[in-house]
Formats: structure tokens, C-alpha cells, sequence
């Protein structure tokens, strides 16, 4: 034993005696000194040593902590160097530091062995702890760009691709980094990437992204694997079913760029779009998405029967200008405002929640351009009692509040992990995520009344101080947007006006685009950024040329809203049919085919209620909502209806429309077995069911109605036979009818968006 | 020391008492409702009351005495307005057997009057009215929703606007405006304030609906309205803000169908408007010029000739207790359909340079002067400078919420680069009487010495500027030196909501009130009635140094004769060879249901002389002049008109500063006289000073009745304060038990102040005359300050904490008592 001790020790000397010769032949050879910044941080990175599942957690790990990343090399080097008694970086013997010992796992370590006693990341490391570890200076050069070759292309399903990272550093230099970058895939199912770069598709078609990271600076490859392996190469059997070959749409669809940009993309891909959505799906599938509401049996009987080639045009533009317009867009945007009622009681919050949404409602209802609609949110001010956007205040009332509704809401940023650490897949450092902070440290408020939660009716104003401190630096940052300098202010200027001005000017990157991206989503069902309000490079638009032309067209309307739905409800996407063809099937990104959606909790609610003809009674406080009330109508989400918590109504406790569920569950099903409302309606007195019952017409007439009125479509000559049948059958009309009814409003058909 | 500490339970006993205040009132009428809460000048007709306490009611009572009404029925009434009775806001009360009630707001209009029928909603269908009307209606029940319909023609301006929370209503009225194609083209969810207002430019010959409802859909009786369709002119503001006392001055009316010699040129950039020539509601004016239109307004410039002096009691306009320190008159242009607030300014008054929104372009003001400006945009600042001597105190007070305008005022004083600081107002918190008659606001007020010779900027800016031009941001920013001013308020003293001003036969009331001092103002303020109703008496009263309110004290003789009316008081204070005289102005609370503090202003301080009282109580001071940290004996007289029932009397103080202590007594069952005892701080200022006592006792109401809990009032004991030559204190250490049959020493100082070097002499009293103990009095000579009493209990001496004890002192000079002081000691007599 104490031989092999000796051995081991003796053997380490030499090691080390070899490496400090290295060093010294290495130094005195002129080899370039190794820089903290930009090459020992870049190994930890690509080792492992700071991810947030080891030392780069909050809590680090083992009593060693690292920045998540490495994106802040000033503490790294504090931790290596300075604590832990100078155990984990010995100049005069680098082989003894812990540093080196426990990543090549010469001595215990949780983390297992991650980096080879030879290899050149471990000569880097070595030789700069034998320079004596020096620190990270301002001088030294940072790492300013990352280009990847290739940064795009499309490749085969099984197909494999080397990439090649090079680092451009502010002192001029380049470097080739391919093997120092860390990579991640964003579809792993479509593609893999391995430690080394090479990325390698799998079976399945699409569109993936490879996240390349190194030196703080993050960039991405963008990868398409068609879903045939020969574009094109396909026959249709049957243009009803399958829709028009590519080339047949080139030569039809006109000079949309719009369209030419979804072509390009489905050209890339390989695959055919669904052949467009039957007369009444379309009236079906745009009312429900413009109005929240099902179209009338007349309405959908009108617009099939309609034999005008603009008739989707006009039937948008009607919808437009539609009451219900208003309404259905004020409840998606007090969703994401957090117009809340919860707090002290629905007596006292209502007035607020009541006054903010008819605030919204009215400014979508006239078309409010979307810069001032921004606008008059950000720098509310006044009281709460008289000034509605400034009840936005009431819910949003802390630092991170502001930063993240802000950031989410109207730049489609999620900017959270900027709070404690840069943010481990973007460019947000703390100085960003506090930055913006300090633009609302001014936020004054007075007045008004509180309870333990909420206070209300306050006044907001400029208070004449407030600051914000970056917590790891302990600065007073001054107010300024996401990535950008200070912005210029005077003694007495509001900083949020400031923000107004950089977040709605039309180059700036994030706000039209974001805006553009979640109507798109709203209409598409997924956005051409997905989620759509995570944008980062690592999560690249399915279609960067369709948002950024969709975008541009938002910003020449000058922010015009109806303008933007217009374009998306009039694009080819849209019209599109859910059913897909052979090609487009595994397609979740390209808006090939329309992706089906369950209709969100409150249009659900209102769709039983049109149907079958009886409003629902919603509890009031302080008052009674009038007769009538729709569900969309609801100023906010503290009226208590079961049905609408079952289907995914949101809580409204942040800007992410993620709140919003569409997923199913077994309590939905109950809830439409079950739900006494749903009962209540079935069997009124006064109700669509009663008069069915009453009218005297053939089963057959009102069967066609029925179906026309719940699915937007005569029925199938079966599904006419079975219900006619049925109804003969039943010797109380009133109840056969009230069967026939529930039978219908539960299936998919009816439930779901298609 | 020893006083204030051992009696501060006794002040919370106080406020504990004070809160209960209203379960034992005499009847309160409340006027809860009045139906229609408007009509027009030179009509009859029938209006309905509602409230509470209001038996008995005979006749109603207006701030406006040329109305007049003539009972139908129990809560019905005949109203006629003549026709020469200016449009504008007034108070309306009900004259009952217990008095005049509360009040509640009465519109005198100039427009037709309709009333709302039973099928005005969206249902039933729309009420059909013509144009140019005032509708009187109520949001009955929850949920409803009361809709008119209404034909214009293309080009003409409507105006539609609901009085609701500016009438005393509970409705928080939203408006919305439809088309026959049930297009919602306008709504309305406030403007400038709560109420709503909707300016429509008509823009197809056709009929409109107009649907009115309340925020949160509540609804009740007390949720009326009235609601304006009108093509006639309209003020909104004016500008300037204010205009120089006596000073005919040229004033920019800003508002919407102005005059009608204007019409055809302003209708060229709003649209043509068929205006009929002969509408005389819309007046051709003589001396009106035309000016462009800024936004939606349309403009006229007219000559005004202001009143000589301040005129702001009794005006018909809603006015909030936050307005008290507002100057100014009502002005009305012919035809306009309301009078507006116009300031009054007794120095000169400036407007504000177009291009003063830089340190570099600050526009020279002299001091003192009162500017009026316009902050047009969201982000704008003003900038003013002046020229001032080091060691001036100077005074800025701004005024933005209180004139209506939308604007939170900020005011800042700097050094002549513009990028010093040296001075910043923010929002004004004074708010002497709480949540009762909530005074406190958001324009800024405040105090500056210049610290050298020299040029300083002031800039002025709103902390809630919108994103949009808005003109009617208009402020008023007065700049002077020093020079004490106040406003006062009576307000009643009841906790829990509204209620009327009203004295009973016999007895006696009390109204509290309140100061609002300004520039530096402290000193006492003497508040006098003037003309004062037959058998009515009110003794001059003052609100003391440093204090903000007063019991002012009405009694009425047995043989008063009735009266429904109001009450003139001043205020009064001399500071040096200046005297302030200023009107005291009323307040009521608008009662339960509404946000606390509700309240506003009332045109008069209302008094009414009504029933007899079951019980009158006396009170009568020790002494006139009283030294700084003494205590000061109020004796207590109870008579009863019913002498068979004689319950006890709970006695409790009122009036004094927050630092004076005093002890609850009670005058036993069976006996009719008492005392309180009232420790005054060693630090109250120099001055005169009011107080009274308030007491709780049952009696039978009406007489021969069942007994009743009731609050009864003294009458007021005013008295000087002088500083004092020496203050007694009782050692903290000083036993407070005594046996029968023995004796402790009592340890007490007698420090001299204010270089008094005389004798004291100390012996033990209480309000009455000691009871079972006795003690040698003590004489302190030369510069001695402490000493000891020997107490001695007699073996009879009365069991238990003996009441109102206290040691008196006598200073002399030259062997004549000259000085007196009292303090508290707390001693039980134990077996």
C-alpha cells in the first residue's frame, strides 16, 4: 500500500513536473497566454462543470458555485480562485488543483470523469493555472460573434452534417470553436446533435434547430428534412381529397407573399397542403376565430349558397365589424393583461376588472392602432377610478411583473431566468432584466384601498424617485430597453414614455413581430414562433420569411389590427382543410393543413347557449349581469361558473396565454354529461329544444337546421337517416329532440375548431 | 408626565364613546332620494321624497329660496320653479317634526324635462325623446338597462351626458350610443370624473338609442340620474382659470355649441350643423369672439366681469370638500345649460407663455401673482422664473383636481440652470376631519425660504399626463409671500353617515367646526354666528392654536319658534393688525353604501329648530384663564324636563386638542350635577381655546314615553391658555393607595418656569371638595421645586379611586395669588 502511495505520488510529481515544463516551453515558445474569458470558461461550459443540473445551479453544488453557463466570469474566477482556501487552483503545482483533479476524476467526483488527463482541454486549463491563474481583465478580447458553416440547409431524413463553429473575438482574432461549443438540438425527435458538432437526422421530416453556444455568444443552425425524400415525386389520386399539387398552386395562387412564402416552405419540405376546408367549415372555423361565435344556420346557408369569388373576403370584413369582435379579442387580451378579479372582494375589484375590459373592448372594437393600444397600457397613469388602462397596474404591481408582462405581452420574450442569472439560451444578462426593471422603479402609487392581496382604485404617477438594483453587481441601473443603452432622460421625464417610444418604433425587432406572430397563432393554431411568446434564436420561426413579411405588412398599416387579421384569414393556410393527405400528416409546423382546436372554454359556453337558445345566468356582485350576457362578455375571471374552470378558463396570473388549457380531461367529459347548466338549457321552457318541439316542421327540416346550426353543414344522408329514425321513434318530441341535441353538442365536431 | 401617562386610557374610553354616538340620537331625518332630482326653471311639478326619520314632513327646503313647494300627499310634493332661477346645482332638504333633513342634490335646468317611463329598456323598447332634453330616471334593479332613442340629423352636435355621482346618486352610470343598425358608435364610461359624457357629431339624418347602466349592473332606488340630450351650448372650462377680483377680463370658454354666431364658421371644420336660427337657447352674444377650435372644443372668447371679492359660498355647483381652499364664483354663459367654477384670485393673475416648456425659455412671473396655464401635452412643463430675496418665505399652492381638470400637479423650484433641485410640492394632505369631510388632494402645496438673492425657476408639470393633446389640462398656480389665510367647515358631528343640522326646544346641538389652515395660519380663530333666528343662541366659540376644530354649540330657548333655514357663521383671526375674516362653509357626508368619504360640500350650513328636548345640560368653567400644563374643573348641570327619571350621566369631553387628557365621570342616577376634569399638555400654545362636554343618559322620548338613550351637549367653555410660571408633577414614584386611618407622603415638584421666582403654595383638591382625606399644604420659597405632601385618610374616608383628584398650586407675586396650576394625582382609598 505504501509503495503504491509512493508510486502515485511519485508519479504525480513527474506529471506535474512535465506539465510545468510544457507550460514553461509553451510560454517561452510564445504560445498566445490563456485567457480566463475566452478559454477556460468555454471548457467548463463544454464539460459540464456550470449547467444547471451541477455547480451552475442556484445553489451550486458541493459547496462550489459557478455562474449557469459561465456568463459571468468575474465570480467564476472569484469561486475557482479565491475560495475553498485556494484548493481548487494551485499555480505552483496545477496538477494538484482541484480544478483539474476532480473533473479527470483522480480524486472522488459527483459529477464523474469528464475531462481526459492528456487532452487539450486539460492542457488549457493546466497551462493557465501554471500561468498563474490569472484574472479576467478589462482588456482582454471577448468573444463578439459565432458563425456556423453551414447556418442552414436541407437535409435527408438519415442524414448527417458536420458543423463548423468559428468565434470572432473583439481584438480581431477568429477561431475555429467547433470543438469547444456546446449544442442542443430543439427536435431532438427530427435531429440529434452530438459534443463534436455533427448533427444527424432522424426518420421523421420537419423543420429543427441546433443551439450553438460558446463564450457567452449563442447561435443557431437551421436544419429542414423534407418529409419525402423527393420533393414533388408523388401522384395524386384525388385532388378533393389531397388538394392541388404544388405546382398547380404556384400557377393559382396569385401574388400573395403571404402565400408564396407558406409554398416556399412546403416546396422545402416536400409535402402537399390539404386541399381547402368546405364552404361551411370556413364560415364555421372565421366566425368562431373573429367572433367567438357559431355562424346561424341562415348565415351558413347565405355564404354556401353565396357564388361570389370574393365572398371570403366580404364575409371577414363583415366579421369584422361584427359586435362580438370586440368582445372575443377583449377577453384574449384581458387574459393576458391579468385583468384579475380576485383580491378583496368581486364588490370592489368589479368596478376595476369592469372598466379595464370595456377599455379593451372598445380600442379592438374601433380599431386602436396596436402601437397606442401598447402605449396607453405602458404609461398609464391617474386613477384607476377614471383612467382604465391604468387598472393594468392593480395586477401588475412588482419588479417582476413589470419586466415579465412587459417583456411576454408585447415583445415575446421570456425573460424570467434573466432575473437570477443571464439567461442560459439568449443574450439577456441581469443588466437587460434589470435594466427594463428600472424604467418602472418610478411607478408611484396613492390613494385607493387595500385588503391583503389587491388594492384598488389607486393612482398611479411618476414618483420623483425609485431605483433598482442589479443584485449581483449592487448597481443603480438606470431605466433602458432589452439590449439596448440607457435611454436619455431629463430630471422630469417619465422613462416608461421612453420605453413606449423604443417598443412601438417600427424597427424595432420584437413588437410588431410579436403581435404578428400571436394572430397568427390565434387564427393557425401555433404560431409561427411556438410557443409565441418564447422568441430566442434557439427557437427559430417554422417560417422566418412568412413572419418577417407578415410582420413588415403589420408595420405598413401602421400597427392596424383588423388589417393583420385580414392577412391571416385570407392567407392559403387558413382555408385549409384538417384532414390530412399522405404527405402532410406528421406535419405539426408548416400550416399544411388547418391544426384542429378545442374552442376555448368561454366560446364553448356561449356555443351551447346559441345553439340551444338559452342564455346562461352569470352571478353578478355587486350586481346582476343583464340578461344576455355572453361568456366572452365576462370583464374578468372571478365569476364563479364550473363549466368554464372545467375547460381551461385561466387563473390570469401572468401575460402567457399558456394559461389558457385546451388539453382534455376526464372532467370535461363529466362536465358534459353532467353539468347542471348544460341541463338547465336542454330542458327550458323557452329554449330552441321547446320549439323544435313545437313547430310542426318534418323531422327532416329540422334536422338539416339542427345541423346547420351545430356544425355549420347539412347532415350526411346516414347521420339524416339515423336521427330522422330516431326522432319517429320517440313519442315525446320535446325529449327526442333534447336527445338528439346533447348527442350533438358533445361530439368532436361540434366541441373542436376544424 | 404623570397625568398624561396614567390618563391615556381615559382618552380611549372617549373615542370608544364617541363611536356609539349615533345609536342614541335624537330622531336624524335622512333624505335619501328625491325623484325627479331636477327640473326646469319657470315649471310646476310633483316630485317624491324618500328617506328616513322623516315623519311629520310638511315642506322641503332649498339652498335656493325662490323655489317653491306645496305638499300633495305624505311624500309628494308640488315644486315650482320660477322661471328666473338660474340653472346650476342646489340642496334640497325635507322639513319634518324632527327637523331639516340631510340633503340631496337638485338640478335646476333650462332644457325640457322628461321623466323615464316603465318601458325604456332593450326589451320593452326604447323610450322615444326629443332633443334638447333633461330626462329624469333611476336604474331600478340590478341588471337594468334604460334606453332612449332619439332622431337626429346629420351634422347636428349631441351632447349626451348623465348627472349621477355629481346629484348625490349611487350610479356609476355608463352610456353607450347606438345606431338603427344596433351598432354601438360611441360609449362612455366618465369624463373629467365619474359621470359619463358623450359629444356626437351626428353623421346621418336617423334615430339613435341610447342605452344607460350602471358599471357593475347594481341598481336601487338610490341610482337616479339625469340624463342630457342636448344641441345647446355647453361649457366645459374656460381659460384662463381665474381672473382677477373686480378685474373685467377677456376668458376663452372652451366647449361645444357655443354661440350662435359662430355656427355656420365652426360647423366648416366640424361639419355643417342646421343650428335653427331662432333656437333661444343657443345666444347670439355681443363682445363674443370666434375662436378656432383646439380639439374637439369649439371656442368663444366673451368678457367677464368678475364679483369685487370672494364669492364662493353659495354657489349652485357641485363642489367636493377638497374645494375648500378654492376661490371663486359661478359663471354661466346665456343659454349654456350649467354654470362652471371660475377661480378668483385676489393678486394679479398672468397666463402662461405658448412657449415657456424649457429652463431656457421660463417665462418671468412677478410675486406675488397667480398664473393660469395649460399643460396641452402629456409630458409638458411650464417654466417660470422669479426674482427673490434671501430670507423671503414664500408660498406656492397649485390647482389642478380641485378645478376639475385632468392632472395630478407637480411644482418644483430650481436653481436658475434648471438642473438644481432646491424645492419640491407634491399633493396637499390636509385633512382635519378624516373620512367624514375628506379635504386632503393631489394639487401641491407648500412653503420656501430663498436661501440667497437671486433668479430661481419653478416648473410645473402633471404626473399623470396622458399620451394625447388635451386642453383641458388647465391648473392655477398661486406664488406669494407669507400672509396667514384659512377656510373653515361646519360639518356634523354624527359618525355614522348624513344628517341634518337641527337644535330642539330646550335643548342644545352641537356642530363641529373644522379650520383649513394655509400660509403659516395658527392662531386662534373666533367662529360667530350672525343673524341668528329668534330664541336661538350660539356663544362665539374659537378654535385654538394649533388645533383644527371647535364644538360650536346651538341652544334653543323653550319658546323658539320653529324654523327651517341655515346658519351664518364667520371665522375670525386677527394676527397683528390683519384681520381674516372668512364664511364658514357646510359639509355633509352622503351616506351609507358609497366609498368612505363621500361627501361634499352644501351650498349653506343648514339649521332647524323642531321638537322639544328631553334634557338640557349646563356646563360652567373653573376659571377663564388657565396656564399651560394645569387642569382645568367643568362643572356639569343636568335638567330634565321629565323630573321622575333620573338616570345617570356619562360625561365625556369634546373640543380639545389631541394632547389634553381627562377622566370620564358620570353624574349618578337621582343627582343633576357633575364635573370634568381636563389636564392640559405643558406644551398646548398659548391662546384661546373652546371645549364642552358631551353626555349619554336615557330619557323619556317624547315625553311620557319609554326611555331612550340620548347624547346631550353642553354648552361651550372657552378659556385662555398662558404660559405657564411653574408646572406641578406628582413623582412617578409617589404611592398611589392609601389605608384608612393612615397616612402616605406624597413626593411632588413645582418646577419653575419662565423665570417665576415666587412663592407656591400646594394644597389638595378636587372639583366638589375633597372627600375623606386631608393633607397640610405645602409653600415652596426661593428656588426650592420639590416637596413633600402628607395625605392622611380619616378612618370613614369613601372606599376607591377618588375622582378628578389633583394637587393645586397658588403663585405669588409680592404676596398676591396671582397664579394657579392643577395636576391629576391617582390615589384609592383602601380599607
Amino acid at each position: 500500500m505504501n509503495r503504491k502511495v509512493t508510486t502515485d505520488r511519485f508519479r504525480t510529481l513527474i506529471v506535474s513536473g512535465l506539465v510545468m515544463l510544457c507550460t514553461a516551453a509553451a510560454v517561452s515558445a510564445g504560445q498566445p497566454p490563456v485567457r480566463f474569458g475566452t478559454d477556460v470558461v468555454p471548457i467548463l461550459t463544454k464539460i459540464g462543470c456550470n449547467s444547471g443540473g451541477c455547480h451552475g445551479k442556484a445553489t451550486g453544488q458541493n459547496g462550489f458555485k459557478l455562474s449557469l453557463l459561465g456568463f459571468e466570469p468575474e465570480f467564476d474566477y472569484i469561486s475557482l480562485v479565491k475560495e475553498a482556501r485556494g484548493r481548487r487552483v494551485v499555480p505552483g503545482a496545477p496538477q494538484r488543483s482541484l480544478m483539474l483533479l476532480k473533473p479527470s476524476g483522480r480524486v472522488p467526483h459527483g459529477g464523474g470523469r469528464l475531462l481526459d488527463a492528456g487532452s487539450e482541454n486539460y492542457r488549457v486549463l493546466s497551462r493557465w493555472i501554471a500561468d498563474g491563474a490569472p484574472s479576467p481583465r478589462r482588456q482582454d478580447p471577448l468573444v463578439e460573434k459565432l458563425t456556423l458553416e453551414p447556418a442552414q440547409r436541407v437535409l435527408s431524413k438519415t442524414d448527417r452534417q458536420q458543423l463548423r463553429v468559428t468565434a470572432y473575438l473583439s481584438n480581431g482574432e477568429t477561431r475555429d470553436v467547433t470543438s469547444h461549443a456546446v449544442y442542443e438540438s430543439n427536435e431532438p425527435e427530427i435531429a440529434e446533435v452530438d459534443r463534436s458538432g455533427l448533427v444527424t437526422t432522424l426518420t421523421r421530416g420537419g423543420l429543427f434547430s441546433v443551439m450553438v453556444s460558446y463564450g457567452g455568444q449563442i447561435s443557431a443552425f437551421y436544419g429542414t428534412v423534407p418529409f419525402r425524400s423527393k420533393p414533388g415525386s408523388f401522384q395524386k389520386p384525388d385532388p378533393l381529397k389531397t388538394g392541388p399539387t404544388l405546382a398547380e398552386l404556384e400557377k393559382t395562387l396569385g401574388q400573395s407573399k403571404l402565400d408564396k412564402h407558406l409554398l416556399a416552405q412546403w416546396k422545402r419540405l416536400g409535402i402537399r397542403p390539404s386541399p381547402p376546408a368546405a364552404a361551411g367549415k370556413f364560415i364555421r372555423r372565421v366566425t368562431l376565430d373573429i367572433c367567438g361565435t357559431l355562424p346561424t344556420a341562415e348565415e351558413v346557408e347565405a355564404y354556401r349558397n353565396d357564388q361570389r369569388p370574393d365572398k371570403r373576403i366580404r364575409l371577414i370584413d363583415r366579421l369584422l365589424d361584427r359586435p362580438e369582435y370586440g368582445p372575443y379579442f377583449a377577453l384574449k387580451w384581458a387574459d393576458i393583461l391579468q385583468n384579475r378579479g380576485r383580491g378583496y372582494s368581486t364588490s370592489k375589484q368589479r368596478a376595476g376588472t369592469a372598466l379595464f375590459f370595456g377599455w379593451i373592448r372598445d380600442a379592438i372594437s374601433q380599431n386602436m392602432p396596436y402601437d397606442r393600444f401598447a402605449s396607453e397600457i405602458l404609461t398609464a397613469s391617474g386613477s384607476q377610478n377614471e383612467n382604465p388602462p391604468a387598472v393594468w397596474y392593480r395586477s401588475v404591481r412588482t419588479t417582476t411583473d413589470y419586466v415579465e408582462s412587459i417583456a411576454q405581452a408585447f415583445l415575446g420574450v421570456r425573460i424570467q431566468c434573466a432575473q437570477c442569472h443571464h439567461h442560459p439560451t439568449e443574450r439577456w444578462s441581469q443588466d437587460d432584466y434589470y435594466g427594463l426593471a428600472a424604467v418602472f422603479a418610478r411607478v408611484g402609487r396613492k390613494g385607493g384601498f387595500a385588503d391583503a392581496e389587491v388594492p384598488t382604485e389607486e393612482i398611479i404617477y411618476l414618483k420623483h424617485e425609485g431605483q433598482i438594483v442589479q443584485p449581483r453587481s449592487g448597481r443603480v441601473m438606470q431605466p433602458r430597453p432589452l439590449g439596448g443603452p440607457n435611454f436619455d432622460l431629463g430630471l422630469y421625464d417619465d422613462p416608461r414614455r421612453a420605453l413606449a417610444r423604443w417598443m412601438t418604433s417600427p424597427e424595432n425587432p420584437f413588437f410588431a413581430r410579436t403581435m404578428a406572430n400571436r394572430m397568427w397563432g390565434h387564427f393557425l393554431g401555433r404560431g409561427i414562433i411556438h410557443p409565441i411568446d418564447d422568441a430566442r434564436s434557439t427557437n427559430p420561426p417554422s417560417n422566418l420569411e412568412l413572419l418577417q413579411a407578415l410582420t413588415q405588412k403589420f408595420v405598413a398599416s401602421q400597427y392596424n389590427i383588423k388589417h393583420l387579421i385580414r392577412l391571416i384569414c385570407n392567407s392559403y393556410a387558413y382555408r385549409l382543410s384538417v384532414v390530412s393527405n399522405e404527405t402532410n400528416g406528421e406535419d405539426v409546423q408548416s400550416f399544411s393543413r388547418f391544426y384542429l382546436r378545442r374552442l376555448p372554454a368561454e366560446v364553448l359556453l356561449d356555443a351551447f347557449s346559441q345553439v340551444l337558445e338559452v342564455p346562461t345566468s352569470f352571478p353578478g356582485g355587486p350586481g346582476v349581469f343583464p340578461a344576455g350576457t355572453r361568456a366572452i362578455e365576462l370583464p374578468d375571471e372571478n365569476v364563479p361558473v364550473h363549466f368554464l374552470d372545467v375547460f381551461g378558463r385561466p387563473a390570469r396570473d401572468s401575460a402567457c396565454e399558456c394559461e389558457r388549457v385546451d388539453d382534455p380531461a376526464l372532467a370535461q367529459a363529466l362536465e358534459l354529461v353532467n353539468s347542471s347548466e348544460i341541463q338547465r338549457k336542454l330542458m327550458a321552457k323557452k329554449g330552441y329544444i321547446q320549439r323544435l318541439a313545437d313547430n310542426n316542421k318534418p323531422h327532416i327540416e329540422n334536422v338539416r337546421e339542427i345541423f346547420l346550426k351545430t356544425f355549420a353543414r347539412l347532415p350526411r344522408p346516414p347521420e339524416l337517416k339515423t336521427a330522422v329514425e330516431y326522432l319517429e321513434s320517440e313519442p315525446d318530441r320535446a325529449e327526442a329532440y333534447r336527445t338528439l341535441l346533447w348527442s350533438l353538442l358533445a361530439t368532436n365536431e361540434f366541441l373542436f375548431n376544424i | 408626565m404623570y397625568s398624561a401617562v396614567r390618563l391615556g386610557s381615559f382618552g380611549l374610553l372617549v373615542v370608544l364613546g364617541v363611536g356609539t354616538a349615533a345609536r342614541g340620537e335624537l330622531p336624524n331625518p335622512v333624505l335619501n332620494t328625491v325623484f325627479p332630482p331636477g327640473g326646469r326653471s319657470g315649471s310646476t311639478f310633483e316630485l317624491t321624497v324618500s328617506g328616513s326619520a322623516l315623519q311629520g314632513c310638511t315642506s322641503l327646503w332649498c339652498s335656493c329660496s325662490e323655489i317653491r313647494f306645496e305638499q300633495l300627499d305624505k311624500d309628494r310634493f308640488s315644486v315650482t320653479i320660477p322661471a328666473e332661477t338660474s340653472p346650476g346645482l342646489y340642496d334640497l332638504r325635507a322639513v319634518c317634526a324632527a327637523g331639516l333633513s340631510s340633503p340631496r342634490s337638485f338640478f335646476v335646468g333650462n332644457r325640457d324635462e322628461q321623466l323615464e317611463t316603465d318601458e325604456n329598456n332593450p326589451v320593452d323598447g326604447s323610450q322615444l325623446i326629443g332633443l334638447d332634453v333633461s330626462i329624469n330616471g333611476r336604474i331600478d334593479k340590478k341588471g337594468d338597462i334604460d334606453s332612449y332613442r332619439f332622431v337626429a340629423q346629420r351634422g347636428q352636435r349631441v351632447v349626451i351626458e348623465c348627472w349621477a355621482e355629481r346629484i348625490d346618486s349611487r350610479l356609476r352610470c355608463i352610456l353607450e350610443l347606438y345606431d338603427e343598425r344596433g351598432r354601438r358608435l360611441k360609449v362612455s364610461r366618465g369624463y373629467r370624473g365619474l359621470d359619463p359624457l358623450i359629444l356626437f357629431e351626428v353623421p346621418a339624418d336617423g334615430s339613435y338609442l341610447v342605452k344607460l347602466f350602471d358599471l357593475t349592473y347594481s341598481g336601487g332606488s338610490s341610482y337616479f340620474y339625469r340624463l342630457d340630450i342636448d344641441t345647446g351650448p355647453r361649457v366645459v372650462f374656460t381659460v384662463p382659470a381665474v381672473i382677477e377680483q373686480g378685474q373685467t377680463s377677456r376668458v376663452t370658454l372652451y366647449g361645444w355649441n357655443l354661440a350662435r354666431q359662430d355656427q355656420a364658421q365652426l360647423g366648416a371644420s366640424a361639419g355643417s350643423r342646421p343650428i335653427p336660427s331662432d333656437d333661444p337657447d343657443v345666444p347670439v352674444l355681443s363682445g363674443a369672439r370666434r375662436l378656432l377650435p383646439e380639439g374637439t372644443f369649439e371656442r368663444i372668447e366673451v368678457e367677464i366681469t368678475p364679483p369685487a371679492a370672494n364669492s364662493s359660498t353659495d354657489l349652485p355647483l357641485r363642489l367636493r370638500p377638497e374645494q375648500i381652499g378654492v376661490d371663486g364664483f359661478a359663471y354661466r354663459l346665456p343659454g349654456a345649460h350649467a354654470p362652471v367654477l371660475l377661480g378668483l384670485a385676489d393678486i394679479p393673475v398672468v397666463q402662461d407663455h405658448a412657449e415657456n416648456h424649457s429652463p431656457a425659455s421660463a417665462q418671468t412671473i412677478r410675486i406675488p401673482c397667480e398664473v393660469s396655464g395649460q399643460l396641452i401635452s402629456g409630458d409638458e412643463q411650464d417654466w417660470f422664473a422669479i426674482d427673490a430675496k434671501r430670507g423671503e418665505v414664500l408660498w406656492f399652492q397649485a390647482f389642478g383636481q380641485r378645478i376639475g381638470s385632468p392632472v395630478d400637479l407637480d411644482v418644483s423650484v430650481l436653481d436658475p440652470t434648471g438642473l438644481k433641485e432646491l424645492a419640491r410640492f407634491s399633493d396637499e394632505l390636509l385633512n382635519p376631519a378624516g373620512t367624514r369631510f375628506p379635504s386632503n388632494h393631489l394639487d401641491p402645496a407648500g412653503r420656501w425660504v430663498v436661501p440667497l438673492d437671486g433668479r430661481y425657476l419653478i416648473v410645473i408639470r402633471s404626473l399623470i399626463g396622458g399620451l394625447t393633446n388635451d386642453p383641458s389640462r388647465v391648473y392655477r398656480l398661486n406664488v406669494r409671500r407669507e400672509d396667514s389665510d384659512f377656510q373653515l367647515a361646519a360639518i356634523s358631528p354624527h359618525q355614522n353617515g348624513p344628517a341634518g343640522f337641527n337644535v330642539w326646544r330646550g335643548g342644545r346641538t352641537m356642530v363641529e367646526v373644522f379650520a383649513f389652515r394655509r400660509r403659516g395660519q395658527t392662531g386662534s380663530i373666533r367662529i360667530a354666528a350672525e343673524d341668528l333666528p329668534p330664541g336661538i343662541e350660539c356663544p362665539d366659540v374659537w378654535i385654538g392654536p394649533g388645533v383644527n376644530s371647535t364644538p360650536l354649540i346651538l341652544t334653543a330657548r323653550n319658546n323658539a319658534p320653529p324654523f327651517a333655514g341655515s346658519l351664518k357663521l364667520v371665522g375670525i383671526s386677527a394676527n397683528g393688525l390683519t384681520t381674516t375674516t372668512r364664511r364658514v362653509r357646510g359639509g355633509t357626508d352622503l351616506g351609507s353604501g358609497l366609498p368612505n368619504g363621500a361627501a361634499r360640500m352644501t351650498a349653506t350650513v343648514p339649521l332647524g329648530v323642531a321638537g322639544e328636548a328631553p334634557v338640557r345640560m349646563t356646563a360652567t368653567g373653573s376659571e377663564s384663564k388657565v396656564p399651560q400644563g394645569s387642569v382645568i374643573n367643568v362643572a356639569v348641570d343636568v335638567s330634565r324636563r321629565d323630573l321622575g327619571h333620573n338616570a345617570p350621566v356619562n360625561l365625556i369631553g369634546v373640543g380639545f386638542p389631541e394632547s389634553v387628557r381627562y377622566q370620564t365621570t358620570v353624574i349618578p342616577a337621582g343627582q343633576n350635577k357633575g364635573y370634568v376634569s381636563f389636564a392640559l399638555s405643558s406644551t398646548l400654545s398659548p391662546g384661546r381655546y373652546t371645549i364642552a362636554v358631551r353626555g349619554q343618559t336615557t330619557a323619556p322620548f317624547p315625553v311620557g314615553a319609554q326611555a331612550t338613550t340620548l347624547w346631550l351637549v353642553s354648552n361651550p367653555v372657552s378659556f385662555d391658555v398662558y404660559p405657564a410660571p411653574f408646572l406641578l408633577s406628582v413623582d412617578r414614584n409617589a404611592p398611589r393607595k392609601v389605608k384608612r386611618g393612615e397616612f402616605i407622603r406624597l413626593d411632588y415638584y413645582g418646577k419653575r418656569k419662565n423665570g417665576f421666582i415666587g412663592k407656591i403654595h400646594t394644597v389638595l383638591g378636587a372639583p366638589g371638595g375633597v372627600v375623606g382625606i386631608r393633607a397640610r399644604g405645602v409653600t415652596f420659597v426661593g428656588q426650592t421645586e420639590k416637596g413633600t405632601l402628607q395625605i392622611i385618610a380619616s378612618d370613614d374616608a369613601p372606599l376607591g379611586r377618588l375622582p378628578s383628584l389633583y394637587l393645586e398650586a397658588v403663585g405669588t407675586v409680592e404676596d398676591e395669588s396671582i397664579y394657579q396650576a392643577r395636576c391629576f394625582v391617582e390615589l384609592e382609598v383602601v380599607p
